[in-house]
Order: structure tokens, then C-alpha cells, then sequence
């Protein structure tokens, strides 16, 4: 060994002096700052959530009825549900169906209502809190309007199209019409997306439009060409966050409808919820919980997969 | 720079750990034991809670008594579940008779019996003494009774009047007051073209249907044998009887007209008759613009028939002060807690003493002649419905619900009985 | 756009409008009635009586005010925890990459796909074991630790900003904190917004939370005193008409203050600047 060995390479002359190399590579540094960042959310996982996942997923092997000890049944409830339970099979249909209705209009005509309320004219500040406010009220009093609105004799809606002629329907009380519905209610609510869109909009810089327009595009090429493609983030989000929130829909059919006419509204949700609450079958409801858990994983997963090929995302990340 | 931004991330992580960790409250307050009594009601139902439990604790100075008073009777149950489920039980709580069963069953409540053995408390006042079964699992009281309710006939004596007819009251008191003739003055009071009928509600839930059976000397389910006898010919007929109402005489609107929400048609005048217990009198009485009366229900060979409801107060297992706790229960129950609450007109007091009493029986919502008739029905026709810890599961979302195809006019009796009856009895056996 | 263009966009908004509006006015107009009149057999619009008095017995037959005053209280809490813990995770989320970057963040969505009617009690007794029943707690500590649903939204957004600046900072040798302080979240100025709002809609409505955690009638908040018109034998929906109209007013009123700022954000979209 020669003493020269022990002192950093000297630098050809004309090369740029560097600076030490740091401690941690920058990759390794990156890393600890993604940690970091996330942090909340691992600490709130781990400490809030962590513990009742687990303790949920236990007792979906189990018999409980709230007030004695677990028993252990193994696969039992799992088994009864797959089995095609006969409330079971209907609740999950009665829940596709509200969804695969819900979700695509809910998608369309937020963005519909969002582009139209985005222009820079007076009273559109109006006009947005008018459509936002459905969104802002909840609970039991929409609940109960809407089953006012609804009814067949002095509802609203009856009352509505009665002026055009359209004769009176059970809405609530009629099989057929029930699900549907509450798709209408539900698009009555889409004041929170119509938002998230305004906001999502807002980030699409004038100076494409402006581009678009010296090319020679119309409106409608401008929407479909520049509006649609740089929204595309934010209707990823809406149709993944619609269809969690659709397989859910619990609340106004508890208050409504209770299930009926006939389970005709026995959403997923609210069988679960007799189960849970009404039946003392905990286990039973949890092993359903579980269940919709991963149907809906797997939607959302499937829906990830297909993203790549229609999301387009501005930031891209170094290969 | 660095230094400050570490001592302020100190300061700001032993803030929050404190805030997050600080201890709770007391559960001893000046000296008092305090215990938690959950239960439910609107804020004027309230206040007669308040009126009661300011009064137990003059009477008991060592006990404070901190309300949990959330909201509606859903709502309360869900509460009260999580509260046991969570190991975080009140020290009493209110229980109504189609849920304090399951409770008891399902090992969430203490058994009264030592306590009323140590304190030779007397139950006899407690009438009718069979509503105390409703509480009872295997041998033990789990609860004691609050109120009481039961079912009787509303008639608006007006639109009686008008049609020239006698009113049930009249009928019932010289015995004449069956289904046919229900039918019969139905039939006069009811215009459809005009929608107004004599009644609107359905005897399709169990808890209607089986006192009118009882009136015909049967039963709906037998709980020992788990065995459902909605096919019998009887039911079968009682069950047509009602569909024809709506669809062959036309006295009862269609079910699509009677939703879950809806607005009082008895007080609006559109129907002559309703069937409910005491919970709407305070609001007929302020608000009702036509004579009205009470009648007992319509009856069967065998008389009328009502059934015995009610609410009870209960001592979850593992609560903290049963001894303080069993003091308010007693208090609730007992002579003076229950003149209180009697001077709310919602429920028939569980006492006789107190049900016999002017405190009772001159309550200025009524006239004094209809008080006395929910205490006749109740203690000479009252009967116990079949309430297992199963009954949520297939009286109200199974049975009930299963009868409204053929209400609706899709099925017949005969084909929706005959479906109904073998999935009443698998619930039934469920948990064997 | 032109002046034709104009007319026919006002007067589309008017009509969709109208039927947005319809529900609210049926919803006033109860609010204003005798309680018979609610449910009269054709619906009526004007009350035949005027009662004011519906909204005075509303506000004084339970101690509205300090239920209002609680609501705040959370709600207020709620936004700022949401604002800042959620659009920290996202950042995190979108501009880092770490190992196991994709199957946390598939985590943190699954998060949300678990009906929490089964996670309830198990939840109550964690709660209860940490001393927390019967306070705000539950309700505000998890809002500080990065809720599934603004992380997502977040970390939309900022994927749909061009990476140019980051880098540019980046390279000047900026912190990560900087760069989220001074340029990133600047720049997500209408997303924070919605989050805010959102946010405070959310604490303001939520009623499940209140019911399961809070015991004592003074610390209610006003969603959990809506619920109390609906009574164990009757519901006194007059006064609950009124009641939420009140409830509902301040959210009007915020939502109507904010949204300009979507607007506002375009003037500051000045990327290439």
C-alpha cells in the first residue's frame, strides 16, 4: 500500500470539483422520506385500524351474539353464504344492479354539470351552491323527504308528473321502481363530485384551451380532446370511490324502505346490518363484510389494472 | 434552526400525547356513586324521565344517576348493543318486551331474583303478572315492567255519528262487537272514490295477528315445539278475511298507498278506525279536530283479545354498581316512579295500584271511561306474544314482510302461507 | 361564448336547477307547517298557517346552540387534521418511491372497502380501553392520520401536475418540505378546498360517530340531536324539518363563500412561469 492510496482520487485537472458523497444514496434517501411521509397513516393503521381488522376477520369464524364469548365455528358462515343463501343471493343482486346504474350516470352527468357550472359568468357562484347543496344535507330529514317526495298519493314527484301526464307510480312500494329510485336520489347527490370536477378543471392550464382554439377546434373537440383526457385522473377517482360507496348504500334504505317491497331494497348492506344488529349474528355479519370486502377489492383492482390504459397522468415517473 | 424545529416537534408530540392520553372522568363525583341509565325518547318524552330521576335522587342522596338519553327506540338498541358488545355497560337500561328476551337468553342482563329475595320485594302489584314472563328465561326475571301497552280500536265518533251508526264503544258494550260487523260498518263509512276508508292498518305482523287468533282459540307459532301453524284453516281465513277488506269490499286502502312514512290518516280524517296502543294519545288529544274514543279490538268466539307490550328496565351483567343500579330500578317501578310517569299518558302503569289510581285513570288526555278501557282489555284480555330471541328475524323481516305479495294481490293466501310456514319454523329452530 | 349560447346555458341550469331546488323547498315549506298539514293527502306547498314557531320550539326544546357550538368544535378540528395529514400521505404517495409503494397504497384503499358496521364494536372497545369514550377523541385523532379517502383524492391531483417543477426544486436542492410548502401545495389550492369543505360536511352530518361515542347530552353534537325528533313513539317531523334546515344553513353558507376560490385557482395555474 502506498501512502497516496489512503487520500481521495484527485480530480484530472479541469473537471469540476464535487462535494463528498452523502450517506445515503439518493435512492435510500427517497425512500425514508416516502416512510416518513406516510407515517400518519401507517401509525393510524397499525394503532386504530390494525387491531379490529383483525379482530373482525377472527370473529367471521365464529357464532356471536354481542354478549357472550365467540364460539368457533370455522368456515360455517362462509360456507352458508356461498352456498347461496337465499337472502344472501338476493341482496348482492338487488346491490349490482343499484350499482351498475348508479355508478355510470352518477360519472356522466357529474362531469356533465361540472363543465357547465365551470364558466366564468354571474350567478354561476349560485348555481353551484344550488346543485351542491343536496350533497351537504343527510341524514334522517333527506331520508324522510325523499320518502314524502316519493309517495304515491301526495308525493312530490306524483304531484311533479302529474302536470305531464305521467300517472302515479308506487316508486317505493313498487318492486320494479325501487332500486331505481334510489339511483335518483343518489344522482341528487352528486353536488360532491360535480366539485371535485370543478376543482379538477381548474388545473387545466388556459393555455391548451387556447392552442385548441387558434387550431381550430369547436367546443366539443376542445371537451373531448383536451378537457376529457387531462380529467381523467379525477374520474378515476370518482368511479373507483362510486363503486365502493354503491355497494354500500345503507342509510336511506333503512330509513325508506327497511328492504322492502318484498327485499325488492334489501341492499347488501342493510341485510348485513339485520344481521348484525337486529339478529345478533355477528359472526355471520362479519363473514358477510369480509365478502363484500373482496368482491369490491377485486373490482377495484380490476379497474387499476384497465387505468393504464385510459389514465392519463401529467407527472411522470423517471424510468 | 435545526434545534428549534426539534424542540418544537417535542413540544408538539408531549402535547398531543398528552391530549391523547390523559385519563378519563371520574366515576366518582362528589361522593356519589354515579350510574348510567340509557334510555330512549323524544325531548318532551324525556322530560318525564328527568321528573323521575330527580326525584329518585332526593330520595337517595348517595346515588347519582348520569343520562344517556340518544335518540330514537332503533337508534337506543344499536347503542345499548355496542355499549354490552364493548364491554362498557350503563348500570340500567330500558328494554322493550320484544328485546329484552333476546337479551336475557344471550347472557347480557343479571338475573333480579337475589335481589328481590334480599329485599322480599313484592311483586304481586305487578299486573298482569304474566307480562313478568316476557322478561323471563329459565325460571329468572330479568327485568321489571316499566309500562305497558296494548291494542285497542280508535274510533272517530264523528264519522260514526254522521254515518248514522252506533260507535264500536257502543257495540262492544252490548257484546256485538265482532269482525262481521266491522265489516258491516266499514263497508258504510269507506268511499273509495272519495279515499276515505274505515281503517288502514294491517294485521299482518305477528304482533297484531296473533291476539285475533288467540280471539279464535289459536295460536300463530308454538315456541316448545317450534312449529308455525299459519297454514291452519282458521289463520288461513282470518288472513283472506283481511285481503278482502281491501280488495272485495274495499273498506281498506291498497298496500301501495300505506308506506313507511306517512302522515297520520286517522287524525286527517281519512279513515275511521285505526288500532294502536297509548303512544299517540297525547298528540290526538292536542291535535285531533273530531270527537274520538277507544274500543276494544274486534272479536272472535272467544271474546277479544289484545296483546300485552311494554317496556322493562334491566341490569346489564357486567354493570359496575348493580346495588345502586337495582335501587333505580325499583325506584322507576315502583309507587311513586311510576305516578310520574303516568301523568304522561304514554303508557298504562305496570302497578295496578297505580293503573286502578286517579293519577291513571282521571290523566286529562282521556276521558276517564276510555283510560279504564285499556286497563279492562289489558288485565281481562290480554295475552303474551310468542317472543323467542329469534322473533326480529321472523315476525318483523320475515313473516310480515312474506305476507305482502299476497296483500298485494300477486299470490294467494293459501300458495304464501304454505311458503312461509316451513322457513318460520327453520328460524325457529335456529341455534339448536 | 355568445349571448344565444349565454341564454341557453342560464336557462338549462335554471330548469336542472329547479329540480335540484324542489326538495328544499318541499323541505322549508314543512318546516313551516302545522304538523297534520305534513302530510295532508295533495301536497301543499304554502302552509295554510304560517308557523314560525316551528323553528323556536325547534332550537329551544334541546340546547341547540351548544349542540351547533360542539359541531364546530369537530368539525373544525376534523379539516385541519384531513388537510394536513392527507395531503402529506399523498405527497408521499405520488412523488416517492419506496418499496411497497404499490401494495400500501392498494392497502389504503382497501381501507375503505370494509363495511364498518363489523369493525364497529371491536373499534368501540379500543376506544374504550384507551380511555376515550365519551370525548371528541375518536372522532378527531383519526382524522390527523391520513383518511383513505382525501389521500386518494390528494394524490390524484398531484399526478395530474407536471413533474417539471418538482425536479427544478429538486435539483436547487430543496427539501422535500419545502417543495410540499412552497410549491405543491400552493398549487393544490382547489383540492384543498374540496378537502376542507368535504371535510367539514362530513364532521358536520356525521352522526354514527356521535351516537356510539358520546355519552353525555352536553357534548352532543347537532347531527346526534337531529335524531332525538324521532322519538320511541312518535317523530315530531315539523320540528325536525326545521331543525335541519337550520343545521344545513352554515354549510350553505361556507360552500357558497369558498367556491369562488375553484375559480380564483385558474389565475395561479401559471405553470410555465
Amino acid at each position: 500500500m502506498k501512502a497516496t492510496d489512503r487520500l481521495p482520487p484527485t480530480p484530472p485537472a479541469g473537471a469540476p470539483i464535487r462535494p463528498r458523497p452523502p450517506l445515503l444514496s439518493a435512492r435510500r434517501l427517497e425512500t425514508l422520506h416516502g416512510y416518513a411521509l406516510i407515517s400518519p397513516w401507517l401509525i393510524g393503521i397499525v394503532v386504530f385500524l390494525l387491531g379490529p381488522i383483525v379482530a373482525s376477520l377472527y370473529l367471521s369464524f365464529c357464532r356471536w351474539n354481542l354478549l357472550q364469548d365467540p364460539v368457533w365455528v370455522g368456515l360455517k358462515n362462509y360456507t352458508t353464504i356461498l352456498s347461496g343463501e337465499d337472502k344472501i343471493v338476493k341482496s348482492l343482486a338487488v346491490t349490482i344492479y343499484y350499482t351498475v346504474l348508479a355508478v355510470p350516470l352518477n360519472v356522466v352527468l357529474s362531469i356533465l354539470v361540472a363543465v357547465l357550472l365551470n364558466q366564468r359568468l354571474r350567478g354561476m357562484g349560485v348555481f353551484r351552491t344550488v346543485f351542491y347543496l343536496p350533497a351537504v344535507t343527510s341524514g334522517v330529514a333527506v331520508a324522510v323527504l325523499w320518502a314524502w317526495i316519493f309517495s304515491k298519493d301526495y308525493g312530490l314527484l306524483n304531484w311533479a308528473l302529474g302536470w305531464v301526464g305521467v300517472p302515479a307510480y308506487g316508486w317505493l312500494s313498487d318492486e320494479r321502481l325501487v332500486v331505481p329510485a334510489f339511483v335518483f336520489m343518489a344522482l341528487w347527490g352528486i353536488g360532491g363530485n360535480m366539485v371535485i370536477y370543478l376543482a379538477g378543471l381548474q388545473n387545466i392550464p388556459r393555455e391548451l384551451y387556447e392552442a385548441a382554439e387558434l387550431d381550430g377546434a369547436g367546443a366539443t373537440r376542445r371537451f373531448f380532446h383536451v378537457t376529457l383526457p387531462l380529467l381523467t385522473p379525477v374520474i378515476f377517482f370518482n368511479m373507483i370511490m362510486a363503486v365502493i360507496g354503491s355497494f354500500q348504500i345503507f342509510t336511506q334504505a333503512f330509513i325508506m324502505t327497511k328492504g322492502g317491497p318484498n327485499d325488492a331494497s334489501m341492499f347488501y348492506m342493510l341485510y348485513l346490518f339485520n344481521n348484525a344488529f337486529r339478529y345478533f349474528k355477528m359472526g355471520y355479519a362479519s363473514a358477510m363484510a369480509w365478502i363484500l370486502f373482496l368482491i369490491i377489492l377485486v373490482l377495484t383492482l380490476i379497474q387499476f389494472a384497465i387505468a393504464r390504459k385510459w389514465v392519463y397522468y401529467e407527472y411522470k415517473e423517471p424510468q | 434552526m435545526r434545534l428549534v424545529q426539534i424542540l418544537l416537534v417535542a413540544l408538539g408530540l408531549s402535547l398531543a400525547g398528552y391530549y391523547l392520553f390523559s385519563p378519563p372522568a371520574e366515576e366518582r363525583e362528589d361522593g356519589r356513586v354515579v350510574i348510567e341509565f340509557v334510555y330512549p325518547g323524544t325531548p318532551s318524552e324525556a322530560a318525564i324521565y328527568r321528573k323521575q330521576l330527580a326525584r329518585f335522587e332526593e330520595t337517595h342522596p348517595g346515588i347519582k344517576v348520569k343520562e344517556i338519553h340518544p335518540t330514537t327506540d332503533i337508534n337506543i338498541l344499536q347503542k345499548i348493543q355496542i355499549m354490552l358488545g364493548g364491554d362498557v355497560p350503563p348500570d340500567v337500561c330500558w328494554l322493550d318486551v320484544g328485546t329484552v328476551y333476546q337479551f336475557a337468553k344471550y347472557g347480557g342482563l343479571s338475573p333480579l331474583d337475589d335481589f328481590i329475595r334480599a329485599d322480599c320485594y313484592d311483586l304481586s302489584d305487578f299486573q298482569p303478572q304474566k307480562f313478568l314472563l316476557a322478561a323471563t328465561y329459565d325460571g329468572k326475571l330479568y327485568g321489571l315492567p316499566n309500562g305497558l301497552n296494548c291494542l285497542l280500536t280508535f274510533f272517530n265518533e264523528d264519522a260514526f255519528r254522521r254515518a248514522g251508526l252506533p260507535t264500536p264503544e257502543e257495540l262492544a258494550a252490548r257484546g256485538q262487537w265482532t269482525w262481521e260487523k266491522f265489516l258491516e260498518v266499514g263497508l258504510k263509512l269507506s268511499d273509495r272514490k272519495k279515499k276515505v276508508f274505515s281503517h288502514d292498518v294491517g294485521f299482518t305482523h305477528p304482533w297484531m295477528l296473533c291476539p285475533v287468533l288467540e280471539s279464535y282459540g289459536e295460536r300463530l307459532v308454538d315456541l316448545e315445539k317450534k312449529k308455525c301453524y299459519t297454514d291452519s284453516p282458521t289463520c288461513v281465513r282470518l288472513l283472506q278475511m283481511f285481503k278482502d277488506f281491501i280488495y272485495r269490499y274495499n273498506i281498506r286502502p291498497m298496500p301501495d298507498q300505506m308506506e313507511a312514512i306517512r302522515g297520520d290518516t286517522f287524525m286527517s280524517g281519512q279513515v275511521a278506525m285505526t288500532f294502536l296502543g297509548r303512544w299517540l294519545v297525547p298528540k290526538y288529544a292536542a291535535g285531533a279536530k273530531f270527537k274520538w274514543g277507544v274500543a276494544p279490538l274486534p272479536a272472535g268466539p272467544l271474546g277479544s283479545r289484545t296483546p300485552l307490550v311494554g317496556d322493562f328496565y334491566c341490569i346489564p351483567r357486567k354493570a359496575r354498581h348493580p346495588r345502586e343500579a337495582w335501587e333505580l330500578v325499583k325506584f322507576l317501578c315502583g309507587p311513586e316512579g311510576q305516578r310520574i310517569s303516568a301523568a304522561g299518558g304514554l303508557l298504562i302503569p305496570s302497578r295496578r295500584s297505580v293503573a286502578l289510581s286517579d293519577v291513571y285513570l282521571k290523566c286529562p288526555l282521556m276521558a276517564e271511561k276510555y283510560n279504564r278501557v285499556f286497563v279492562d282489555e289489558l288485565y281481562n284480555h290480554g295475552v303474551l306474544l310468542p317472543i323467542d330471541e329469534h322473533w326480529n328475524q321472523w315476525a318483523s323481516d320475515l313473516y310480515d314482510p312474506g305476507l305482502a305479495s299476497a296483500f298485494a294481490d300477486r299470490e294467494s293466501i293459501e300458495d304464501a302461507v304454505k311458503r312461509l310456514k316451513p322457513r318460520v319454523e327453520e328460524v325457529l329452530r335456529e341455534g339448536d | 361564448m355568445g349571448v344565444g349560447k349565454q341564454v341557453l346555458l342560464y336557462a338549462l341550469l335554471a330548469l336542472l336547477g329547479l329540480v335540484f331546488l324542489l326538495p328544499f323547498f318541499w323541505m322549508v315549506s314543512s318546516s313551516l307547517k302545522a304538523p297534520e298539514e305534513i302530510f295532508a293527502p295533495t301536497p301543499q306547498w304554502i302552509p295554510k298557517e304560517i308557523k314560525w314557531s316551528n323553528y323556536y320550539d325547534a332550537m329551544t326544546v334541546m340546547p341547540f346552540g351548544r349542540f351547533i357550538r360542539n359541531s364546530l368544535v369537530v368539525a373544525a378540528s376534523v379539516v385541519v387534521g384531513n388537510l394536513l395529514s392527507a395531503s402529506l400521505v399523498a405527497y408521499g404517495f405520488a412523488y416517492f418511491r419506496f418499496p411497497l409503494r404499490g401494495p400500501l397504497f392498494i392497502l389504503l384503499l382497501a381501507t375503505m372497502m370494509l363495511p364498518g358496521q363489523v369493525t364497529m364494536i371491536p373499534i368501540f372497545k379500543l376506544f374504550s380501553y384507551l380511555g376515550w369514550i365519551d370525548t371528541y377523541k375518536p372522532l378527531i385523532v383519526p382524522a390527523f392520520c391520513g383518511p383513505a379517502f382525501f389521500v386518494f383524492l390528494y394524490r390524484q391531483f398531484f399526478l395530474a401536475l407536471p413533474r417539471d417543477l418538482f425536479e427544478a426544486a429538486k435539483v436547487d436542492g430543496c427539501s422535500p418540505l419545502r417543495i410540499y410548502w412552497s410549491i405543491v401545495l400552493p398549487l393544490a389550492k382547489p383540492v384543498s378546498i374540496t378537502v376542507a369543505i368535504f371535510s367539514f360536511m362530513g364532521a358536520w352530518n356525521d352522526f354514527m360517530g356521535p351516537l356510539i361515542y358520546l355519552t353525555t347530552e352536553s357534548k352532543f353534537t347537532l347531527a346526534l340531536g337531529l335524531a332525538q325528533f324521532s322519538g320511541q313513539y312518535v317523530s315530531e317531523w315539523h320540528l325536525l324539518m326545521a331543525a335541519s334546515v337550520v343545521a344545513v344553513l352554515p354549510c350553505i353558507v361556507l360552500f357558497f363563500v369558498f367556491q369562488r376560490y375553484f375559480i380564483r385557482g385558474i389565475a395561479t395555474t401559471g405553470m410555465k412561469g
